[in-house]
């Protein structure tokens, strides 16, 4: 036990960042990705580059119906097209239980060529909550606890920071590194907190059910149907065994907005699919309010007429929407969703800085004292902030290079993508053991080298050049990406340029850190 | 939109030049008197809250405590990072 609380504060501040700073910012940075996960399946997924029709119509989804009945799925779940994700997309579990997903032009309704890859949707954005560890939900828990941990950091944080007034905009590049490094640890921390603190309350508010479910059982016993039918109006039928045709989609649709007023749906989700007692799930999209409300209704799919709509929801329930929302960005508005994605990069920088520091002032007395920890979080470190990064590019120029319906080894070309991506982590982490602190320099000449070559590769496999995206409207999700990725092959080189310069300046410094 | 960047990051300055560190890493061998200090701080906070009218106004209540609050932060972090490398331009210049 330290001697006083700022001492025990010290303590588990250091402690739990050094444990699961790494961790953490992995969740980070996919998190920060999924910001622009729509935008990231477009430049992954060529074939969906489309335009949204001017006048669409919900029968053109007809045909993503008709594949999950043909692969006799229980339910399908359509996405609307939107200028986002300007396809129809319909996921379904087949009858063996495997998970299935197809795109759909939003204009004919012709399905689209397999594209072959999770891209941002099914692998970067499910990693930041579930690190795409399924075994007993394992993900999750772990996730969970760092959202928990990272609550605990930022009030640890403010508990010790002695003037954190008084430092409130106090960053000195020109200092030692420690002492620049503590004060852009400080600045990203204190300034950025707000963010920190909501984003982390949010994820674990998101998966109560998971983290807190005592607050169901509590109340509802283990009757999870109940909970959901009372807080969010939920409604389920058993299927009658008939076979019988859906009315249509634009009915359906119709029938919903006749509940809602204004909106439209952003999914239709069909149960009981070719079933007489199908029913489909409607739920208003959620682009002009800040909550993830969901204003469900639930239409027969054989006669079109109402069978549920969702009751006002309680107190509680509304609460956790509003929270669920912020965490989400669901909604239209272009300039919060940049903000975001530069708060959670400002988490990232957050967390890596705390790692630096731990290593810059250890790093001395470890080496004089013969231990090899700082030299291990070190090399972690490297990993963790560059490493992964390096993999996430690796990612990106996979699923440029590989051929569509590709297979190597008798691996499918999603998990080709994906072994490389957790192949080139590793990689990274066993060159920052071996290069000491020479490996920041060669990281980031790395990443700079790939981030460049994702660059040419979509304009070679694609003919999407920046110019061309930039010139056609719909093409500025691409263009985004590309702009991001050059301004990330500059930023890279500049610093592995001025890294190299200090290690030369200083080759006492450099020795000590392996350089 | 753009007013209220411009508001929130004119606040933050002032908040930031009320600070004496602040002040002395601005204007070499400068010394701030306490009362205009103080007024600094009071005008910044100022137009810190004039932004969140501006943004609420033109946003919503909701979207414009959220987008109010986002910027916050960041116009904070660009207004810190501007003072961390203008003594280096003012002096080279």
């Amino acid at each position: 036990m330290e001697p006083t609380f700022r001492a025990s504060m010290n303590w588990l501040h250091t402690w739990s960042g050094v444990v699961l700073g790494s961790l953490l910012f992995a969740i980070f940075w996919m998190g920060t990705l999924s910001v622009f996960d729509k935008e990231i399946d477009r430049w992954m997924m060529p074939a969906s580059r489309l335009a949204l029709p001017e006048q669409f119509s919900y029968e053109t989804m007809r045909p993503a119906y008709k594949a999950a009945l043909a692969a006799k799925a229980p339910a399908v779940l359509m996405l609307v097209p939107n200028e986002r994700n300007p396809v129809i997309t319909a996921l379904w579990r087949n009858a063996d239980g495997s998970f299935a997903q197809r795109l759909f032009d939003p204009s004919t309704g012709t399905e689209l060529p397999d594209q072959g890859t999770f891209a941002a949707s099914r692998f970067i954005y499910p990693f930041h909550y579930t690190l795409n560890l399924k075994v007993f939900g394992l993900g999750y828990w772990i996730v969970g606890l760092c959202g928990m941990m990272m609550m605990v950091l930022c009030v640890s944080g403010v508990v010790i920071h002695r003037k954190i007034f008084a430092d409130f905009f106090t960053f000195r590049p020109e200092r030692k590194i420690r002492r620049a490094t503590l004060d852009l640890h400080n600045v990203a921390g204190v300034l950025g907190l707000p963010f920190h603190v909501v984003i982390s309350v949010s994820g674990l508010v998101i998966l109560f059910s998971l983290y807190f479910p005592s607050s169901i059982w509590a109340v509802y016993r283990q009757d999870a149907r109940l909970f959901g039918r009372e807080a969010y109006g939920s409604y389920v039928r058993p299927p009658a065994r008939q076979a019988a045709d859906l009315v249509s989609f634009d009915a359906i649709v119709a029938k919903a907005r006749s509940v809602w007023g204004r909106g439209e749906p952003n999914y239709l989700y069909v149960f009981n699919p070719g079933d007489a007692a199908a029913c489909v799930q409607v739920n208003r999209a959620s682009e002009d309010v800040v909550s993830n409300i969901s204003h469900v209704v639930y239409v027969d799919g054989v006669t079109g007429e109402m069978l549920s709509a969702n009751k006002p929801e309680k107190p509680a329930a509304v609460t956790q929407r509003f929270i669920a929302g912020l965490h989400f960005i669901q909604f239209r508005h272009w300039t919060l969703r940049w903000l975001y994605f530069g708060l959670g990069l400002a988490g990232c920088v957050l967390i890596a800085t705390g790692l630096l520091f731990w290593v810059e002032s250890r790093r001395e007395r470890h080496r004089k004292l013969g231990r090899s920890g700082a030299r291990v979080v070190a090399a972690v470190t490297v990993a963790s902030v560059t490493g992964i990064l390096i993999a996430t590019l690796a990612f990106m120029v996979t699923n440029r290079v590989l051929p569509l319906g590709g297979s190597a080894f008798g691996i499918e070309r999603p998990a080709i993508e994906i072994v490389v991506f957790h192949l080139v982590w590793l990689l990274a982490l066993l060159h920052a053991f071996v290069s000491g602190g020479r490996a920041w320099v060669g990281q980031c000449w790395t990443i700079s080298v790939l981030a460049l070559a994702a660059v040419l590769l979509n304009a070679l496999t694609t003919g999407d050049h920046l110019i061309r995206t930039l010139a056609d409207r719909q093409l500025w999700p691409v263009a985004g990406i590309d702009i991001t990725l050059l301004m990330a092959t500059v930023i890279a080189a500049c610093v592995a340029l001025r890294l190299a310069r200090s290690a030369l300046a200083d080759p006492r410094a450099s020795q000590e850190t392996g350089a | 939109m753009m007013i209220a960047v411009l508001l929130l990051l004119a606040g933050w300055s002032l908040l930031a030049g009320s600070q004496p560190r602040q002040f002395s890493r601005i204007v070499r061998h400068g010394h701030l008197p306490n009362r205009t200090g103080i007024a600094m701080r009071w005008a910044g906070a100022a137009l810190l809250m004039g932004a969140l009218v501006i943004l609420v106004r033109g946003e919503g209540p909701s979207f414009g405590v959220l987008a109010w609050a986002c910027l916050l932060s960041i116009s904070a972090m660009a207004v810190a990072l501007t003072l961390a490398w203008l003594p280096k331009a003012i002096s080279a210049t």
